[in-house]
């Protein structure tokens, strides 16, 4: 019996292949003497190259299953010897093991033996155990492969389309009223971009100048004569005053909440904003000169004239509210609760100070503002105890009056 | 960076004298819009007095809030809290500083003293509110557990109680406007 000498080596590996033989049921007897039977074509496979040095080895079928601890799994059936192998039940190849056994190094090895050749126990019993330095199959190399693709390699998050650069501005004061009333969005995509913005700004004054000129008008008509150009003169005053009083408020409320606050950027949605409210206001002067045409009473031109306004102000504020939510990430309910408020309230108190508009009819003469006395909330107090009947007939005790000891 | 990305920047605690002037030049210019209708004795008291009650408030009350997180486990240092907190009181006070165009306006036209108070106080409210919303951004980003927001939610109903009575305190000896 031939022996070769196994290099004690522990990173030197034996790797049988299955034959036909390996499956049959038994095989006890020898098929050649050890001496005659052709040297099989084991390969010594080094874990720790590529290379293959090519030494014969003969095996001994009928010596028991011996097989060197480092290969558990790749270890063939030795069902053709008589004595169980301990990894009997082992699999056979490499796709059967266990995945941190197919990442092992790649290692190339040739289909090893085709007969039983014997290997003297004392050949195989001499191998040292070593660490299992698996030596994957070429199916199993290719299925780690795609196993360490499919792990590393997430599957890509689709990412959002860039979106489409902005068209310019054209038609100056034009174009800005366009995309007001046309291309809102478009609109406060530019303000949140910052393109634009003086010529926006612009055009929002302009627009707000004409269009509460115009309605300003309208509501003079009901006196007629001087007080058509009177109210056209204040209305645009009132708004005008009323966005340079309450956007300091967004600006500082914006860069308390540490967002980037631009005064321009801020001023500029606060004019659009007022100027799409210009705009739904003064369409809707025709209503108006139709109530003064019918010759509606005093009283119900006003709530007429509130409810016009309001609606003007809806549009705008619901135009703000949606340029507030685009520019800011927290904060933008408050923001918008005070911001209202503080519009509604300094807007409110502007406008009565500037008054008349309609003027009464029992008024003899057309003031351009009547005396500085009482306030927007005074009045709308007085008018809720008018309501109920309470009339204030002489001054509270302890009340003091502006100019009044 | 997005557009809306590079609307908001990283947030600077540093504590300077600039935002000190700002913390209590806000107070200051709201209490002298409360205090304008009832002449120049109570415009300076209120002017001095609300901006000390402000810091004193938030002072008497921030080791509070220091305890109950740290109680929780999730406090900061010493240092990082009180630049929380002076950051929180430059936020305010910036707020204020918006709002007191507004309260000027309307104080100034307001017909009588109490009027200009109801104004005044509604100013002071709404500030507070937004300050309180300032304060409580700088928090989260420091101690973003959600465990935190009940024990600063609370703080914020003691600290505003207690700032709300001194706040009428101040109006009835300092101002004499109650």
């Amino acid at each position: 019996m031939t022996t070769n000498p196994i290099t004690p080596n522990t990173s030197k590996l034996t790797i049988f292949y299955p034959t036909q033989d390996d499956f049959a049921p038994e095989n006890t007897a020898p098929t050649q003497p050890e001496s005659t039977q052709p040297q099989s074509a084991h390969t010594q496979v080094s874990a720790t190259d590529d290379t293959i040095d090519a030494q014969p080895m003969t095996h001994d079928p009928t010596t028991p299953a011996a097989t060197p601890d480092a290969l558990p799994s790749q270890t063939p059936n030795l069902a053709r010897t008589k004595e169980p192998s301990p990894n009997n039940n082992a699999p056979l190849h490499q796709e059967h093991a266990a995945p941190n056994q197919l990442a092992g190094p790649t290692q190339t090895h040739n289909a090893l033996q085709t007969n039983t050749a014997s290997v003297p126990q004392e050949a195989l019993l001499d191998v040292p155990t070593a660490p299992p330095a698996q030596a994957p199959s070429p199916i199993g190399t290719a299925l780690a492969q795609t196993v360490s693709t499919i792990a590393l390699k997430p599957t890509p998050i689709p990412t959002p389309a860039p979106a489409e650069p902005l068209p310019p501005l054209e038609g100056g004061a034009m174009g800005v009223l366009d995309e007001l009333l046309r291309h809102r969005p478009r609109l406060l995509r530019r303000l949140l971009e910052g393109d634009s913005l003086p010529q926006i700004a612009r055009a929002a004054m302009v627009t707000i100048v004409i269009t509460m000129a115009v309605m300003g008008a309208s509501m003079g008509f009901y006196r007629g004569g001087l007080q058509i150009l009177y109210a056209a003169i204040k209305l645009p005053l009132v708004m005008l005053l009323t966005a340079a009083i309450t956007a300091p408020v967004y600006s500082a409320i914006k860069t308390a909440l540490q967002h980037k606050a631009s005064v321009m950027a801020d001023f500029a949605l606060i004019l659009s904003a007022l100027a799409l409210t210009c705009l739904v206001t003064v369409a809707l002067a025709p209503v108006l000169l139709l109530g003064v045409f019918q010759q509606t009473p005093y009283h119900k031109l006003i709530l007429l004239l509130v409810g016009l306004f309001g609606l003007g102000g809806a549009a705008g504020y619901v135009f703000f509210f949606k340029g507030i939510n685009q520019q800011l990430v927290r904060g933008h309910r408050l923001i918008c609760v005070t911001l209202l408020v503080a519009m509604g309230l300094v807007g409110s108190q502007m406008a009565w100070l500037t008054r008349p508009y309609l003027v009464r009819p029992a008024s003899q003469e057309v003031p351009m503002m009547r005396a500085f006395e009482g306030s927007f909330m005074d009045a709308v107090l007085q008018s809720t105890r008018s309501a109920r009947g309470i009339y204030k007939s002489d001054v509270r005790p302890g009340l003091k009056l502006r100019g009044k000891p | 960076m997005s557009a809306a990305a590079a609307l908001h920047p990283t947030p600077q605690i540093a504590l300077k004298w600039r935002d000190l002037a700002i913390a209590l030049a806000g107070p200051a210019a709201v209490g002298a819009c409360i205090g304008w209708s009832a002449g120049a004795g109570a415009l300076l008291q209120m002017s001095i007095m609300l901006p000390l009650s402000f810091v004193g408030v938030t002072l008497a009350t921030l080791p509070a809030l220091y305890v109950g997180v740290a109680l929780a486990g999730q406090a900061p240092n010493v240092q990082t809290m009180l630049k929380i907190a002076s950051a929180a009181q430059r936020d305010l006070g910036l707020i204020l500083l918006g709002l007191a165009p507004a309260l000027l306006f309307m104080c100034a036209t307001a017909t009588d003293v109490h009027e200009a108070l109801v104004f005044g106080t509604l100013g002071v409210v709404l500030g507070s509110m937004v300050g309180a919303r300032a304060f409580y951004t700088r928090f989260r980003q420091t101690i973003p557990q959600w465990q935190a927001l009940g024990i600063f939610a609370l703080w914020a109903l003691l600290t505003g109680g207690l700032g709300w009575e001194i706040y009428l305190n101040i109006l009835r000896t300092g101002g004499q406007l109650l």
